[in-house]
């Protein structure tokens, strides 16, 4: 499978109705799982959750002609990154840094939060190896794809009832393997 | 099968609409599942680090 299997950016032409029934579909299928996961993110505040959500579903309307969904495809983790995203630039905006501090010198280090960010990638990506194919496929279908339980299970040919068991054991193990790692306490 | 493991899918926001509804009622009554979520928040929060082409190139390697 290529990486173009998720939403790929491709110059499409939608007419202003079929922009309309785009961005109803979005909220219709996202708006509820988006808020639960932009929740987490907010520490449960769920006024600024349902900002982060509404943004970030104008930022996919705005960009209705480059957005492209493949058959049996989710934008769910295009939306995903974007909330996280807006979650870390309004984070950054509310704690503006000292004006004292040279930018320039600033600018050729990687920011903080950038180191922060590949250090917790490759933590995630050794548990993800370590809690074996079952349940990292689980995670695979649900969050990287982005499908819901019932389109887990038509892919990976399970019940619906075991998808949702196993993203629950797969999630606890993920977060074993985090605190052995020394990243979660 | 009890409600309790839904927290899971809902953590990833993976759950459907409906299902989503359904889980935020269980979640307002329950004494377990929102330490939980908290729990498996912590870990989904790690996770949005990972691009979908990471594991993907991890898949083929």
């Amino acid at each position: 499978m290529s990486a173009s299997a998720v939403a790929t950016i491709e110059p499409a032409t939608r007419t202003p109705r079929e922009r309309d029934e785009l961005i109803r579909s979005l909220y219709a299928e996202h708006a509820g799982p988006l808020l639960a996961f932009t929740l987490g993110l907010t520490g449960g505040d769920r006024h600024r959750a349902e900002d982060v959500v509404q943004e970030t579903l104008v930022r996919a309307w705005r960009n209705a002609d480059k957005l492209h969904i493949e058959e049996g495809t989710s934008l769910r983790p295009w939306l995903v990154a974007v909330a996280r995203r807006i979650v870390i630039d309004n984070h950054r905006r509310r704690k503006a840094r000292p004006t004292e501090v040279d930018d320039a010198v600033l600018a050729t280090l990687p920011a903080p939060d950038e180191i922060e960010r590949i250090t917790s990638s490759v933590a995630v990506q050794r548990a993800l190896r370590a809690i074996g194919p079952a349940h990292r496929e689980v995670l695979f279908e649900m969050y990287f794809r982005g499908g819901n339980g019932e389109q887990a299970a038509a892919a990976l040919k399970v019940p619906v009832g075991t998808i949702k068991s196993r993203v629950y054991r797969a999630l606890r193990m993920l977060r074993a393997e985090l605190e052995s790692q020394g990243v979660l306490t | 099968m009890t409600a309790h493991v839904e927290v899971g899918a809902y953590a990833l926001g993976s759950l459907s609409a409906d299902d989503t509804e359904d889980f935020e009622g269980h979640l307002d009554r329950c004494p377990t599942c929102p330490a939980e979520l908290e729990w498996l928040a912590q870990v989904v929060r790690l996770m949005t680090t990972v691009t979908y082409s990471d594991v993907m190139l991890a898949e083929a390697s």
